[in-house]
């Protein structure tokens, strides 16, 4: 009988060590994060342009063309995502291409992203001949994809088929249905989707070295390299100077801050469009 | 059960019923009384995948003109199916095929080619379960009439109204046409579907089961507004509720394994039926 | 009041076409999947096609990264990246798994919740900030806290004594497994965890019931239940290791070699070709990175596709 009570608590002990190891990881990393970043913090990040080697300065082109880079890149895979979405939604549970689309966008989702970069290199950056704009969307919006696609399936797989019904009842053409109806009912669910998106590209690196590359100067060009906060994050980091450390650490925080508020979003916003609709 | 069997009302004219239900007449354009059928289902076999048993075995129904038919059977029996070919809804399902004739004004809609969101306008469904579509009460009267095209703005607020009026929802939601849909309890929700399907002007409306969600002064309001439609409409519906049957239709046709047993009036089925299946169903034998 | 002709399926274009319309573009968004994954493909072995045909299948085996004299071979590579990955699943695992029994079986809901939230924080947290945080927070730590130690006492084990003898610098391949294990915690901590909760309670009821306790009711009853969906979210964590690229570029130390310890700088894949990719001019060099990622990527499609196989089994 002790033997049996020992393992128990053994076990559960064991438990409670793995759940405490992945709580002082967190604790620690924001720990970091926020004394280090809060150091280096001030209005000149959002001022002042990305210094020279061991002179002062902010993030401001670099904050610009995240924003920018991020926003492109939703902009362009939100309406495929979500068209294509729709297309695997509404196929037949037995279509084979639609079976075969469906692992490859699950494929496509876990493709390490710096093979991303890679093709978006090969096929915009060699073929205009610069790094741009363009390209860091371009890859970004590849990343997106595949999570708004999935998310947009499941949520319309979710929409009742008495709604969809009772829309064809009226006379309704199947697009219209869709488009009217089935949007409506999914849309909490698809924008989730779409915020996800965003925060699963807002921090990504790797694609961006190779194609927006990065840019000391504020610039809008989409057809020239564009400053952006993660690969000014990576050269400022790994750089022996301390100034250049601290933005590094600041330019942590704000991406960091800014996913968490698009998570804290991506659930908090379907619970308030329901709350707000039942209010009315 | 025999008791409220013999208190049921009888049909409005039997003797003309009778007449007509051998002498069919279906020329277009005659005066609401005369009895004609609007709908008339032949030789009608669904099958719910291509080359598996049929859940429908040569179905022959007619659908009179401004009555009620209900479709009574055991769960299973065919007559959700039977209803869901008369406005093709299955054609949302691609391996589902349907054999046979059904006459909507001496045109088959089962043919090939036809516009079906023009029939389904013609040929309205209440569900189950009510189904407002996530927007406001307003929107949902209209969202047919926004498909069809061609209707001006006023016009169709008027059409809403009237709609609404007819549904017996007016004087509930008049003040609150903009709130959403999901605001209104069960039953008003179910009336709205109802308005909804009637601000088209249908020729026929098929009911499934449209009381079997809600509690039973909703259920009394339903029926009561079933009765008053009749007037305009032709009504199909399905139930499981026999004393529903017997309270709202003038017809009724009993299912069973995916076959019309018994066809008649509501009155002779309920107190007089002809095939014994019927009778054990009816006192409750099965089912 | 009598119908007009309904069967004017062909005259009626607006709504036809509408249908159409809508399900081409919509096909054509779907099929640009395939396209975008299949241009992946092409590019990469288009892009590596010279160091391939100029190395031949051994590429794949070679032991010899050199910049200067233009011989290259992913052996180095692939063994820093299949290294790394190894040691993150071997902590995450059993932490991941132990994490998700705390959180699904034994802990109370106000416990739980909160402590599922933050492993999903944790998840939410970019990369890169884990490679910073390797090289200013863990590095340092892990040099004076753990490696200096072993130096002293792990050194003369058997068989895994060598590991453990190298330069106590905090950053190596070690240090990137342990990173990367941090990144896939949270993983398979929510997907293990997500299985737990679908096991009905009258499982849990009848295992109780007859006197069994929590140890005994989760590893011979719970957990052989979920046994593919765990397996399957190993797999799953083992992909994103092999693939991630900031958070070991930053710690991994940037060495082409393949070393018997773990303390030792090395690299992976994808941080060589991170560290590398806009500083090469060479063509051959070019080349025999994206030939690189061409294996990274066969490796993740195997790892991924025998994941999806798992966890498509289970439900």
């Amino acid at each position: 009988m002790p033997v049996r009570k020992l393992k128990n608590f053994a076990f559960i002990g064991f438990c409670i060590c793995c759940a405490l190891f992945g709580l002082i990881v967190l604790a620690s990393v924001l720990y970091s994060l926020v004394g280090q970043g809060l150091a280096g913090m001030g209005q000149h990040i959002f001022t002042e342009l990305t210094p020279g080697p061991g002179s002062p300065g902010g993030l401001k082109n670099a904050i610009v063309g995240s924003l920018i880079l991020t926003g492109l890149g939703i902009l362009i895979a939100a309406p495929l995502g979500v068209l294509a979405g729709t297309w695997l939604s509404e196929s037949e549970q037995s279509s084979k291409i639609a079976e075969t689309l469906r692992f490859l966008n699950g494929m496509l989702m876990s493709a390490p992203s710096i093979l991303v970069g890679l093709f978006v290199y090969k096929v915009v950056v060699v073929t205009t001949g610069t790094f741009s704009g363009w390209a860091g969307a371009i890859a970004l919006a590849i990343l997106a994809l595949p999570v708004i696609v999935s998310t947009t399936e499941e949520m319309l797989r979710l929409v009742p088929t008495t709604l969809k019904e009772a829309g064809t009842g009226l006379g309704a053409p199947r697009w219209r249905v869709i488009t009217q109806l089935c949007y409506r009912a999914a849309g909490p669910g698809i924008i989730t989707g779409i915020l996800l998106s965003v925060a699963r590209i807002t921090g990504e690196t790797a694609p961006l070295l190779f194609t927006a590359l990065n840019s000391n100067f504020m610039s809008t060009d989409l057809d020239k390299p564009m400053a952006n906060l993660p690969v000014t994050i990576y050269q400022y980091a790994l750089s022996p100077y301390e100034s250049w450390n601290e933005l590094a650490w600041a330019g942590a925080l704000l991406i960091t801050v800014f996913i968490l508020i698009i998570n804290i979003l991506s659930t908090a916003l379907p619970r308030w469009i329901k709350a707000r609709k039942a209010a009315k | 059960m025999n008791m409220n069997i013999a208190t049921a009302p009888a049909a409005t004219d039997a003797s003309a019923t009778q007449k007509s239900l051998t002498d069919i007449n279906t020329e277009t354009g005659l005066a609401e009384d005369i009895l004609y059928p609007r709908m008339e289902v032949k030789d009608l076999s669904f099958f719910y995948n291509k080359g598996s048993e049929p859940a429908l075995k040569e179905v022959n129904m007619p659908i009179y003109n401004n009555k009620v038919t209900a479709l009574i059977g055991p769960s299973g029996c065919g007559k959700s199916t039977l209803l869901r070919t008369m406005n093709r809804i299955f054609d949302l399902y691609g391996n589902q095929a349907a054999e046979g004739e059904i006459l909507l004004d001496n045109e088959n809609i089962l043919q090939r080619g036809l516009d079906l969101n023009e029939l389904r306008s013609k040929v309205g469904m209440v569900f189950q379960k009510p189904t407002p579509f996530p927007m406001s009460i307003y929107d949902n009267i209209t969202f047919g009439l926004k498909m069809r095209g061609g209707m001006s703005k006023p016009e169709m607020a008027i059409r809403a109204k009237k709609a609404l009026k007819r549904a017996h929802l007016w004087k509930e939601v008049k003040d609150k046409l903009h709130a959403d849909a999901s605001s209104l309890s069960g039953g008003q929700q179910q009336r709205l579907c109802i308005a909804r399907t009637i601000a088209l002007q249908p020729e026929v409306i098929l009911m499934d089961e449209p009381t079997s969600a809600l509690d039973p002064l909703a259920t009394s309001a339903i029926e009561e507004l079933i009765t008053d439609l009749r007037e305009k409409y032709t009504i199909v519906i399905v139930t499981h509720n026999m004393q529903q049957a017997m309270r709202i239709s003038d017809y009724t046709g009993f299912m069973y394994l995916g076959e019309l047993v018994e066809f008649d009036e509501t009155s002779k089925i309920f107190n007089d039926a002809a095939n014994q299946k019927t009778r054990d169903y009816i006192a409750g034998d099965f089912g | 009041m009598l119908s007009t002709t309904m069967s004017r399926a062909v005259n009626s274009p607006e709504l036809i076409n509408g249908d159409s319309i809508f399900h081409r573009l919509s096909f054509t968004s779907a099929i640009l999947i395939f396209l975008v994954l299949i241009g992946i493909i092409i590019s990469l072995i288009d892009g590596g096609w010279q160091a391939l045909t100029e190395f031949g299948p051994g590429f794949v085996f070679r032991n010899v990264w050199d910049t200067v004299n233009s011989d290259f071979g992913a052996a180095a590579a692939i063994y820093g990246t299949l290294v790394s990955s190894l040691i993150a699943i071997v902590i995450a695992i059993p932490v991941g798994l132990g994490t998700a029994i705390f959180l699904a079986e034994l802990a109370p809901g106000w416990i739980s919740r909160p402590v599922s939230m933050a492993i999903e924080l944790l998840a939410a947290v970019p990369s890169i900030i884990y490679g910073m945080w390797g090289l200013f927070v863990f590095a340092p730590w892990f040099s004076e806290g753990f490696q200096f130690w072993a130096l002293e006492n792990l050194v003369d084990l058997p068989l895994i004594g060598p590991w453990f003898d190298g330069p106590p610098i905090g950053i190596g391949l070690l240090t990137a497994g342990i990173i990367l294990s941090f990144m896939i915690l949270p993983i398979i901590t929510a997907l293990t965890r997500d299985a737990l909760k679908t096991i009905p309670n009258v499982v849990r009821e009848a295992a109780y019931g007859v006197g069994a306790t929590p140890y005994e009711v989760i590893t011979r009853v719970l957990l052989p239940s979920i046994k593919n969906a765990a397996v399957g979210a190993g797999i799953l964590g083992l992909g994103r290791a092999l693939g991630e690229t900031m958070a070991v570029a930053f710690v991994i130390g940037g060495a082409s070699r393949i070393e018997t310890s773990l303390f030792m700088p090395a690299s992976s894949i994808s941080s060589t070709i991170a560290q590398q990719f806009n500083e090469a001019t060479n063509e051959m060099h070019i080349s025999a990175l994206i030939s690189l990622g061409l294996v990274l990527f066969v490796l993740t499609f195997i790892v991924m596709g025998a994941a999806r196989l798992l966890l498509k089994k289970k439900s």
